[in-house]
């Protein structure tokens, strides 16, 4: 009796598991394998589509059944059956598509198949257009579009442009043309719904005056007016008018007007603009010139004019929407053309243009004879992952996890993101045209928890044809990510902290008693604890540095000195694998031209010796120009060539010295002569050893003349205020545990300083000097708000 | 620490591409001269050249970079010559002691020292475009130079932008270059990259495979062709996805950067009218082939494509009709 159930549901199982094993990607990659190998090409193809839609991103020594591995490399089977099915212009794209995807280049048998494809591929020449050419379809459409615009025909003339921009995006003609009678069409339109409204509009007003709303009839009046002259129109505003005026003494007019203006706002208030418009043509009406109604009227009139022109908006997305669904492809594009001439760059109706485009072009190569061949999107995924029991998998031990990668179609493709449950999850993606295809990035930040994780993506094109590919994350959870060691190590340190604590607040009162004022305007920054804000720049030019020259703008004050001095002190503290650093800061301020290159020598050479490099007896740059003698760029030539042969003597790494140069707008009043001079320093063979990092306000706009010595020169890099956060430390942080700050205090002293370190710098020392001498320990709004910023004052006032 | 150089001149490990240019340059005749657009790499590619010939086991040349920018007078070419001798000093390995400051005395005598240790002298002048300037304020030291360049033993490249090609040969120039054609010959056009060389360039490929950026080939691919293999916006293009994570953040970086604009505006400032308007209305074609060469255009279905989508988005900006009208108006 066993035996006979056991078998049936066997049976069952097997029943059951047929259709999912059937539906598996590399069933339908054998399959498709099997196919190519008996020269099936067009089921070839149908099974690698197949496969592709389940697993789109190509790889060497894939899991695929219990333990057998497979090379998957999909579009290069798709392109070897394209190949044998005379698809020439498919068979390449799909080569294309596997080199872009990379993985080939592991498998050398596979590259080699590739290539040997790839020959036979270009040996083929592309099939003869039956139709026009696409010259000749631009050309053609470009003089019908003229030829229905000189007739008035906008529409057509849209219609007629559409061929050319469909098969290339690009002539500028065209596009200009475009742009130009979605603009016409659109204001053609609008004078027709004037036109057609006007009548309706007259007669209205002119009921509403026999009603007596004058108010109404005159707001009416004045719309038909704002389209153009009207005599009608003028004879009943100037009715309505009087009115509204009749009968009122002059102390009656004041209080109509008054109660006008409160009802206009209280309206306004409310969301109904166009009654508020009534209620001020009561006022117009008393006084013409009223100011407050004026102004009242133009943000109405600009309320009324935007939900309009969202109206308009909304329309033609829907139109455009409609038309495209039912394949009019030149009206959906026509429509969204009209949607870009209300509101440039409306994301919706440029993706309806690309649509449209991409349909109508289809048709036209389809047309001409061209294989018109859709291949699924291609995925790679960007991570570092490694094979483990036969499934490639990212090991981490960041539970922060954040997946990339890149979708490759001819069209933009939409990404979908699913997690072990099939449950749907927010990522972004962003496409990029580039040459005939679209590249799509992929990303999505997930929050993982120990063990493994799959994230799935499904791209779709803009032919529905989808693919799809698996990404698996491990998260192995370190120790110290555990509960456990933390309690215990909490409690131990509970008792240390509150010994520490105690200390600290007698600490703080010893402060308090000496009037304790960490805060610093007008010099520089040298003390690391107060500088806030530029870790993200500093670490940037860090990264930077080796190999470029930067130059840091901003405008006065905004801590440009402070940077170049932390800069010095990161720089000399810096332990790079591959180069020894030897900053060096000067001050041009002040410098006359003169005597530049002798103050860059002076400073040079101080900071040699103070490594042990100087030249002994060496006298002063600086003192022989004051001699009256010369120091030029040939001397400094001369002394840095001397230097950096000593320094590369004297360390087993790359020489780096970095000229870091304040007030460089100096070199603005200078002889061009010797910027050029200053210039030719870093043309030289030491140059390989030389780098500078210069700060200055005007110095950006001199520069980017072509006749510049430093056109091009240096990286760009902006100072500008700092974030709100670490500005927010900044007014905290120096003071924490000796005053409190009542609630959005930081946040006022922030925003009065504009993120600018040096005024947050000037308030806070204001602040705490004020409450010092008050004896108070809580700084309050009032107190933001009454109490001067004090410090120097540049000479712009800052 | 990102890799890639933008602004300062690179060579050696730094260095990607122009393999088929440096092995013609090493055979090339005794003088030739190079033109190209700004930031091209053309101080790159002489210095590149200084770089391996101070280290040619096969070739015995001693090499030679003479910076020709700011030069108006004669002083300034003898003071710059100074500073060239001083800069090559070690590589020069005492050839150029007690020479005369005279480098149109000095170059012969350098010539005949090299010839009797069984090599020459590689005379590498960049920024050629300051002959314009020179000529005009010193004619006869131009002419003592171009002789002085003829002497045996000397083997001389010249960098300059098309200008100096396209003024300096005009005959009807008031800053026209006598000599300049009988000595240096016609100009060859320096273009960007080839696309595998641009490829290497974005993946470092000389670094140590641990160094490298991790770059996909899809976004090699990307980066590449949005630069048009030019080297500049290859470097920044480079960067900009080290700093920003992301290819479609770099490009967006480089497309608004004012130094992209800049390089595209004083790049077509540099080119003929014809030339100019053809990049702006497609025609004369015949303008082309030169726009071929430097790489700003490729052909394209019998037609031609602008190369570089940076470049053609520029060019279709709000703001270069207002930056090219005033110039062609100026022609």
């Amino acid at each position: 009796m066993v035996r006979p159930v056991a078998v049936l549901l066997l049976a069952f199982l097997l029943g059951l598991a047929a259709p999912a094993w059937a539906d598996l990607w590399y069933v339908h990659y054998e399959n498709a394998e099997r196919a190519l190998a008996a020269g099936e090409w067009r089921r070839a193809v149908e099974e690698l589509n197949q496969a592709l839609e389940r697993k789109a991103d190509s790889g060497r020594r894939v899991r695929s059944y219990g333990m057998k591995v497979v090379d998957y490399f999909p579009y290069l089977k798709l392109g070897i059956a394209y190949h044998h099915l005379g698809q020439a212009t498919a068979a390449r794209e799909a080569f294309d598509t596997e080199v872009r995807l990379g993985v080939v280049d592991q498998s050398p048998e596979a590259r080699r198949e590739l290539e040997r494809y790839q020959e036979l591929a270009k040996s083929i020449p592309p099939p003869e257009p039956d139709g026009p050419t696409p010259e000749e379809i631009t050309r053609e459409a470009l003089a019908a579009s003229r030829q229905f615009e000189t007739q008035g025909r906008l529409d057509d003339a849209m219609t007629a442009l559409a061929p050319a921009l469909a098969l290339d995006p690009q002539p500028v003609a065209a596009r200009e043309a475009m742009a130009r009678l979605g603009a016409a069409a659109l204001a053609e339109e609008e004078r027709a719904r004037r036109a057609a409204t006007l009548g309706r509009q007259l007669d209205d007003a002119r009921q509403r005056l026999a009603a007596g709303d004058a108010p109404a009839a005159a707001r009416l009046l004045r719309e038909v007016l704002l389209a153009g002259e009207n005599a009608e129109a003028r004879r009943l505003l100037d009715e309505a008018q009087a009115m509204i005026v009749a009968d009122s003494s002059a102390a009656e007019r004041r209080a109509r007007i008054d109660g006008a203006l409160t009802e206009a706002a209280q309206l306004e208030a409310s969301g109904q603009p166009a009654a508020a418009l009534d209620r001020l043509e009561t006022v117009f009406a008393l006084e013409a010139t009223n100011p407050a109604a004026r102004e009242q009227r133009t943000r109405l009139t600009a309320a009324l004019e935007a939900s309009a022109q969202q109206a308009r908006v909304t329309a033609g997305l829907t139109s455009a929407r409609d038309h495209l669904a039912a394949g009019r492809f030149e009206a959906a594009l026509s429509a969204a053309n009209r949607v870009l001439a209300v509101e440039r760059g409306q994301s919706e109706a440029l993706v309806l243009v690309r649509q449209a485009y991409s349909e109508i072009s289809r048709r036209l190569l389809a047309a001409g004879g061209s294989e018109a061949v859709n291949l699924p999107p291609a995925l790679r995924f960007g991570g570092p992952r490694q094979e483990i029991d036969g499934v490639l998998v990212e090991v981490t031990t960041n539970p922060e996890f954040r997946l990339t990668g890149v979708a490759i179609d001819r069209s933009p493709v939409d990404v979908r993101f699913l997690d072990d449950h099939g449950r749907p999850l927010v990522g972004t993606t962003s496409s990029q045209a580039v040459g005939d295809y679209f590249v799509t990035e992929l990303a999505l930040g997930r929050q993982l928890a120990a063990g493994d994780t799959t994230v799935t993506v499904i791209a779709t094109d803009a032919e529905g044809q989808s693919s799809r590919g698996e990404y698996t994350v491990r998260y192995r959870r370190p120790w110290f990510r555990s509960p456990w060691p933390w309690v215990v190590s909490g409690a131990a340190l509970a008792a240390g902290g509150v010994f520490l604590l105690l200390r600290r607040r007698r600490r703080r009162r010893h402060q308090f008693e000496r009037r304790f004022n960490p805060f610093i305007a007008g010099a520089p920054i040298f003390d690391e604890a107060l500088f806030y804000g530029r870790e993200p720049l500093l670490q940037r030019i860090l990264q930077t540095v080796h190999n470029n020259s930067l130059l840091l703008h901003g405008e006065r004050r905004i801590g440009k000195t402070s940077l170049l001095h932390q800069l010095e002190r990161r720089l000399q503290r810096l332990d790079d694998p591959e180069f020894t650093f030897v900053p060096v800061f000067v001050d041009l301020q002040g410098t006359p031209e003169e005597r530049l290159f002798a103050a860059l020598a002076d400073a040079i050479h101080d900071v040699l010796k103070a490594r042990g490099l100087g030249v002994p007896g060496r006298p002063s740059a600086l003192d022989i120009v004051q001699g009256g003698g010369v120091y030029s760029h040939h001397e400094l030539i001369r002394e840095l060539h001397g230097w950096l042969k000593s320094l590369r003597e004297a360390s087993p790494k790359r020489v780096k010295l970095v000229l870091l140069i304040d007030e460089v707008d100096e070199l603005n009043d200078y002889d061009s002569r010797v910027s050029q001079n200053l210039r030719s320093l870093f043309m030289k063979r030491f140059a390989e050893n030389l780098v500078a990092v210069v700060a200055g306000v005007r110095i950006r706009k001199e520069w980017e003349k072509e006749g510049s010595p430093w056109y091009n020169f240096f990286e760009e890099i902006a100072v500008d205020a700092i974030e709100p956060e670490p500005a927010r430390r900044l007014v905290v942080e120096p003071v924490r545990g000796l005053f409190r700050f009542a609630p959005g205090v930081p946040e006022r002293i922030v925003e009065l300083a504009g993120g600018r370190p040096f005024q947050i710098q000037r308030r806070c020392l204001a602040l705490v000097q004020r409450l010092h001498e008050e004896k108070r320990r809580t700084i309050t709004l009032e107190d933001v708000e009454t109490t001067a910023p004090t410090g120097v004052v540049s000479e712009d006032g800052a | 620490m990102i890799p890639y150089v933008i602004g300062q001149w690179v060579n050696g490990d730094r260095f990607y591409g122009r393999a088929a240019l440096l092995a013609e340059l090493t055979s090339a005749p005794a003088r030739s001269w190079w033109a190209g657009l700004r930031r091209i790499g053309k101080t790159s590619l002489l210095r590149e050249l200084d770089h391996r010939a101070a280290g040619d086991p096969v070739h015995r040349r001693w090499p030679l970079v003479w910076d020709f920018q700011g030069l108006n007078t004669a002083t300034d070419l003898a003071d710059s010559f100074g500073e060239a001798l001083l800069d090559a000093e070690e590589v020069l390995d005492g050839l150029a002691t007690a020479v005369p400051e005279d480098p149109s005395l000095a170059l012969p005598e350098l010539g005949r020292r090299a010839r009797e240790r069984g090599g020459e002298v590689l005379v590498l002048i960049d920024e050629a475009d300051a002959l314009l300037d020179l000529v005009m304020a010193a004619a006869p030291a131009v002419a003592a130079l171009w002789n002085a360049l003829a002497a045996a033993g000397l083997r001389v490249v010249v960098v300059s932008s098309p200008r100096l090609a396209d003024v300096g040969l005009d005959s009807a120039s008031s800053r026209y270059v006598p000599g300049l054609a009988a000595t240096l010959g016609a100009p060859h056009w320096l273009g960007p990259l080839a696309d595998d060389e641009a490829a290497d360039l974005l993946r470092q490929s000389r670094l140590p495979a641990a160094d490298r950026p991790h770059l996909e080939g899809a976004e090699v691919e990307v980066l590449r062709q949005a630069a048009g293999n030019h080297p500049m916006l290859l470097q920044m293009l480079g960067k900009r996805r080290a700093e920003l994570g992301s290819v479609a953040a770099a490009l967006a970086h480089v497309a608004a950067d004012r130094s992209v604009a800049n390089l595209f505006a004083v790049d077509f400032d540099l080119l003929a009218p014809a030339e100019r308007e053809f990049l702006v209305n497609g025609a004369p074609t015949e303008a082309a082939e030169r726009l071929v060469a430097f790489g700003l255009v490729a052909p394209k279905g019998g037609g031609f494509e602008v190369r570089s989508p940076l470049l053609a988005g520029w060019l279709a900006s709000d703001s270069a009709p207002l930056l090219i009208e005033p110039r062609l108006a100026r022609q």
